[in-house]
Order: C-alpha cells, then sequence, then structure tokens
C-alpha cells in the first residue's frame, strides 16, 4: 500500500493529509474532497471574512440569532457542553478578549478585559437551528476548536469515501486518524518535552489529538474566566473521538493546568512534566 | 428585550445533564432565543443535485434572509446524505421528479452533472416553479437551446448561472469600460488555475460516469465549456461582443490517470473587429487562481471576482475622484481598487473596508435570482445569454478536442 499525500492551507496553517492506499486517483480524489470541506469550514468559520457565520453571529450580537446548519449547531453545542463542564475554562465567547489582547483584529470596545470577559453566553436554539449572542459586547472566536472541526469533517468526507487510513493535521497540533498506517502500524505522533530531542510518542488509531501549549500556540490562550493569558506553561495534549471537542478539551485543561474535572473518561489528557509527559486518568 | 442572565447557565446545565448530542440542544435557552429574533421564510427552495456546486449552494442560501430550503434531491445517497447535513430540516428525495410531486416550492436551484440540466430545468418550469440553472446550461447546443425554449415558453423567471453578471465589482468595472475609461481595446485575457484532479470518488463503471462525468469526452464540455465560459460570458457581456473562430490546443500536463479529457488547455477567441482573448485553464497549478483581463488604449481593468483594479496609463485622462482613490501595488504597476459603493464609503472614511466583496460571486447570483423572484428585479443572466455563453464554451471545448479552428456564424448564436 502506498501513501498520497495533499496539503492546503487554511485556518492560518498548513493542513496535510496522508491516505494510505493502492488506488491513488481515488484517494487524491477523496483526498481533495476533504480538503474542499477544510477550505469550507475556513469560509464558514473566519473572523476576519464578513460573510463568514462567525462574522454574522458576532455582527447581530444582541440583536438577532443566525440560522446555522447542522454540523455548526453540533460544534456550538459542544463549545457549549465543555464551557460548562470546564467551568468556564473554556469559551468561545472570548472574542472580545482575544481582540483587546492583540489576537484579532480590534472591532473598538471601551470595556477592559475582564468586564469583556464577563459578557453574556452563547444562545442557542435547537429547534430553529440558530445561534447568537444575547450581550451586544459579546463576540464568537471558534479560533480553540476550528481546527478539530475542519478535521472532523474532512475525517467524515474520508470515511465516506471509502478511506481505511488517513492521517490528517492542521499545523501539527491537531490531529485526527483513520484505521491503521499502510504497513499496518499505528499512527504515530511525537510529543516533545524539551528541547534536546526528548519526546514521548503517542499512537492513534482512529481518534483525534489535540496539543495546547504557549509552544504550539504561541502564548495565545487565554483564560476566558479572567479575561488574561493563561499563566499555564505546561502544555497539554487530549485524545479522543472527536477532533473539536479534543481541541476545546485541551485548551480547558491547559487553562486548568490539568484535566477538567467534567471531562468525559472516553477523553484520555496527557500534561507535560518536568521530566516528560503524564496521563491524567478521572481518578489522577 | 429580556433580561439575558436570568437562569440561563441553570437551564443549560440541568438540560445537557439529561441529554447530550444534537437534537436536544432545542431545550437550551429557547426563551433568549425568541427574544432575539426569529427568521421567516416567505421563499420555499428546493435543491437538484447535492454535489460540490449543489452544497456550495445551500451552505449561501443558508445566509441569505428570508430563504428555507424545503427539499432537496439526488440520485446518489451518498450525496444526499451529504446535502441533508447541511441543509437543516430539508426533506430528501432520490429524484427530482418525486421531489416537485410532493413538494410545495417557490423556486428550485439545479446543480446536476452540465448534461443533466435539461429535464430537471424543464419539468420545474411545467410544474410552474422559479428555476436557477447551473452553468454552463447543457453539453450540447441542443439542449442549451431546450432549456431557453422552456424558459420562454413559462411564465416563471429563469436565471442562468454565469455569475459575473451578478456581481458588484463586475457591475462597477463595466460602467467604467462602456463609459471609455478604457477607450481603444486591444486585447483580453483570462486564467482559471486550479491544482485538482477534477475527479470525485467513484466506483468504477455507471457510478464513475455519473460522478466523474466531467472525465468523460461524451458527457463534459471540458475546461473550456465548464471553466471557460463563465468568463468568457464577461467579455460578451462588457463588449456586446461572441467570438467568431476560435483556436484551442489541450493536452494532459499532470493527471495522467487514464482520462481522455485535458487537464491543461490554451484558446485564442477571435473577435469581431479584430480583438482578440486568450485563454489558459489547468489542474495542474493553482499560481493566480482565475482573473481576466480587458487592455485598452487608456487602461486595464483586471477582474479577479472577489477584486477589481483599474491601471491607468500615464497619457491617459486623470479624474477627479481618482485623487482620492484606494491603490494597490503590483509589482512595477499600480492599480486603483474598484470598489463597490465608493463613494458613500470614502463619505464615511471606511473606502479601505470596501476592498473585496463581503460574499462570495454565488451568493450576488443566488441574491440576484430571489429578488428576481421576490421583488421583480430584472435577471442578471436570461436563458438566452445563458445558451450564448453556453454554446462558445462548448465551441471552444470542440477546438481544443479537434485541434482545429472552429468558426461560429452569429447565428448559432441567435
Amino acid at each position: 500500500m502506498r501513501t498520497t499525500r495533499l496539503a492546503t492551507h487554511a485556518m492560518g496553517c498548513r493542513f496535510e493529509l496522508l491516505l494510505g492506499g493502492d488506488d491513488a486517483p481515488s484517494l487524491r480524489a477523496a483526498g481533495e474532497e476533504a480538503i474542499e470541506e477544510i477550505e469550507a469550514a475556513h469560509r464558514r468559520l473566519t473572523a476576519f471574512e464578513s460573510d463568514s457565520v462567525v462574522s454574522r453571529i458576532n455582527a447581530g450580537a444582541g440583536v438577532s440569532a443566525q440560522r446555522v446548519d447542522d454540523e455548526l449547531l453540533e460544534l456550538f453545542c459542544t463549545c457549549e457542553q465543555v464551557r460548562i463542564a470546564s467551568d468556564g475554562a473554556f469559551d468561545v465567547t472570548v472574542g472580545r478578549v482575544m481582540e483587546m489582547h492583540g489576537y484579532k483584529r480590534s472591532s473598538g470596545t471601551d470595556s477592559t478585559p475582564s468586564e469583556a470577559a464577563r459578557t453574556g453566553p452563547l444562545v442557542i436554539d435547537g429547534s430553529s437551528g440558530t445561534v447568537g449572542l444575547s450581550d451586544p459586547n459579546s463576540s464568537v472566536d471558534l479560533g480553540g476548536v476550528g481546527k478539530g472541526f475542519a478535521l472532523d469533517i474532512a475525517a467524515q468526507t474520508l470515511r465516506e469515501s471509502a478511506v481505511g487510513s488517513a492521517f490528517v493535521h492542521a499545523g501539527t497540533s491537531s490531529v485526527t486518524s483513520i484505521g491503521r498506517r499502510p504497513d499496518g502500524a499505528l499512527w504515530r505522533v511525537s510529543l516533545p518535552h524539551d528541547r534536546e530531542g526528548g519526546a514521548v510518542s503517542i499512537e492513534l488509531g482512529g481518534v483525534s489529538l489535540s496539543v495546547s501549549g504557549t509552544e504550539e500556540q504561541g502564548g495565545h490562550v487565554v483564560d476566558p474566566r479572567e479575561g488574561v493569558p493563561s499563566e499555564n506553561r505546561r502544555a497539554v495534549a487530549v485524545i479522543g473521538p472527536s477532533a473539536a471537542a479534543c481541541d476545546a478539551w485541551s485548551t480547558a485543561c491547559f487553562v486548568l493546568g490539568g484535566r477538567a474535572p467534567g471531562m468525559p473518561d472516553e477523553y484520555l489528557c496527557w500534561v507535560q512534566t518536568e521530566e516528560s509527559w503524564a496521563v491524567r486518568s478521572p481518578s489522577t | 428585550m429580556t433580561d439575558f442572565d436570568s437562569g440561563s447557565d441553570i437551564d443549560r446545565r440541568g438540560f445537557l445533564a439529561q441529554a447530550a448530542g444534537l437534537a436536544a440542544t432545542a431545550a437550551i435557552v429557547p426563551q433568549l432565543s425568541a427574544a432575539l429574533g426569529r427568521l421567516s421564510a416567505p421563499v420555499r427552495v428546493g435543491i437538484v443535485g447535492c454535489g460540490r456546486q449543489g452544497r456550495a449552494i445551500i451552505a449561501e442560501l443558508g445566509s441569505l434572509p428570508e430563504v428555507e430550503i424545503g427539499a432537496i434531491a439526488d440520485v446518489e445517497p451518498r450525496r444526499l446524505r451529504s446535502g441533508a447535513r447541511r441543509a437543516r430540516g430539508a426533506k430528501t428525495y432520490d429524484s427530482h421528479q418525486a421531489m416537485l410531486e410532493s413538494e410545495t416550492l417557490d423556486a428550485v436551484f439545479i446543480a446536476t452533472p452540465t448534461h443533466l440540466h435539461l429535464e430537471p430545468a424543464r419539468d420545474a418550469l411545467q410544474a410552474g416553479v422559479h428555476v436557477y440553472c447551473e452553468a454552463p446550461l447543457a453539453h450540447t447546443p441542443e439542449d442549451a437551446r431546450a432549456i431557453a425554449a422552456a424558459a420562454r415558453s413559462s411564465s416563471k423567471i429563469f436565471q442562468a448561472g454565469f455569475l459575473a453578471r451578478a456581481n458588484p465589482v463586475y457591475q462597477l468595472a463595466r460602467t467604467f469600460f462602456v463609459s471609455d475609461a478604457v477607450r481603444t481595446l486591444a486585447t483580453m485575457e483570462a486564467i482559471r488555475a486550479r491544482k485538482t484532479s477534477w475527479r470525485t470518488p467513484a466506483d468504477r463503471g455507471d457510478q464513475d460516469r455519473r460522478l466523474n462525468w466531467r472525465l468523460y469526452p461524451d458527457l463534459t464540455t471540458g475546461l473550456a465549456g465548464e471553466w471557460g465560459s463563465h468568463q468568457f460570458d464577461v467579455f460578451h457581456w462588457y463588449t456586446g461582443r461572441y467570438p467568431e473562430a476560435i483556436m484551442g490546443r489541450g493536452s494532459i500536463r499532470l493527471f495522467d490517470d487514464g482520462r481522455e479529457v485535458a487537464d491543461t488547455v490554451n484558446l485564442m477567441l477571435g473577435f469581431p473587429g479584430g480583438s482578440t482573448l486568450g485563454y489558459t485553464a489547468t489542474l495542474a497549478n493553482s499560481y493566480e487562481s482565475m482573473h481576466e483581463i480587458l487592455r485598452g488604449e487608456n487602461a486595464a481593468i483586471k477582474l479577479a471576482w472577489s477584486h477589481g483594479w483599474m491601471f491607468k496609463e500615464a497619457d491617459a485622462p486623470t479624474q477627479g475622484w481618482e485623487v482620492y482613490a484606494n491603490r494597490q501595488q503590483f509589482h512595477n504597476d499600480e492599480g486603483i481598487t474598484l470598489i463597490a459603493g465608493a463613494t458613500q464609503l470614502a463619505e464615511q472614511g471606511k473606502l479601505k473596508e470596501g476592498v473585496g466583496l463581503p460574499h462570495t460571486p454565488l451568493w450576488y447570483g443566488l441574491e440576484a435570482f430571489l429578488k428576481s423572484v421576490t421583488e421583480g428585479a430584472a435577471v442578471t443572466c436570461s436563458a438566452d445569454e445563458g445558451v450564448r455563453a453556453t454554446i462558445v464554451g462548448i465551441r471552444a471545448n470542440e477546438a481544443v478536442v479537434s485541434g482545429n479552428t472552429v468558426t461560429i456564424d452569429p447565428s448559432e448564436l441567435s
């Protein structure tokens, strides 16, 4: 079995797809469909284009909810579930705070970061399929889950095209996998723990992984509870079935400095230690 | 407005403790959502074909107000499922006939393969439904004319999906062109470049022919028709002229996977009066993506779908507004950015914010169609104009396939 490689630029990083199989033209076709989905996810989520879903939600803050499709509705529900379960350590309504710290283009506001952190939550109505912000000073930023969302859709597209072996990553910090490598082994990811090349190797077979840390994310993880950059310096990796949820949980765990108490058991949390990496199980 | 803080977290926590997943989310603070305002949906539409273009239409319709996607149809179960994930609440059908028989729709969007436009377009018009049909309209002149005949015999709106005509940047640039800003037209050029195999995952045999129709010579209009016709139409619209002769060459430069359809084409279209259009399309490289250029005595206009620029000659007369215009540097040239609504934006000091369109070209095409349906606005691209651009694309593909010069008698386009 050979490997077919494709890539695209989206969400400020490089997405790369490694697809295992013998029918290279079919694999490439499947990969191209997945890439189109990744690029479409970028257009839906970016806060830098005025016609994206996120921009419309932000523009309608305090005024009107926006209709979203089922995939986005599910994403917003995941975000809300993680926000509640993590006691606010992850919160996508952190957009205004991100602006204040210079991580996003500013839309102009007089409030302080701590005031911005106390803006109202998302308003999700499953019956009408709408998402909105009740607080006119609130703003959504899906930067914490966008890559995982795109990876989940890409993986679903690949599975629908009967791709049985795939490894897809977004800027190396968010990863998803299907099946095993073409040589039959599990997909392998290295988590570096020092600058001398020391690393822990993690094997993935059909699951996703997300890493949050100042090395990976340039120090722009904000604690949404306080509206200030997180003081934690220990990277966190979360492994689980959904790449979007891994993204959200890894951000929450990073902010909390360890496994989030409300994280479901099916998600595994690795935390960087002085010497290496260690698993934090629910009972740890 | 409702007090948004009243107990919302408690409601969510209680709910989420009992149920997870999409269906249950209906219970999340509905009272707050009601306070934010509901969407109404007076125009009920259907989508025929849920491939890439159909899904793109579904996505864009989601951001247009007062539209409800009532139903979607596709013969391919996988595509139907994929469309259903995006078209919330839409009923699904495995044929357009079943959809038209069962549903009360105001309009349909036809996004089937090019060679399968005729039947759903004709059936929908006969059922008294407005039709937006993707472009090119057909893979043969006969089918294209049959669609136009069906549109003419119907009282319903028909819009062909040649999108430049609904694009605000292209509309603005055209006002400059027709007001002689370019002056004597010397030459025209266009390019479309995207690195893609043009394939869709499919089983060999019937399904491959159904899904990868663009790679079957008897079904496709090739790069010249599928891509080129959209760009040729820009020049038709601007100049009011159609090519009278087309030379073309095509070859498989990258995707030598058994296909017979060229992945790279070069064309020269000769127009009455001596001007020519040089056209390149390739699946092997993505540099410069997609643009059209009109070069004239006083200026060149470059159009890139979401952006447009005018490059003035040094000896061209200067207009007063140019002093305040936004400009962009391109290597050794400086382009005046063409901004829709520039006067108003300049008054507000927001000229730079107008650079680039806030929506996709498809969005403007769909919006224009819906305005025709709901407000009686003029159709941006009629069936007759659609047929002309389609036939030019078909004939250009003939030039590529044959390697001969193809001449177009004006009667073909009348």
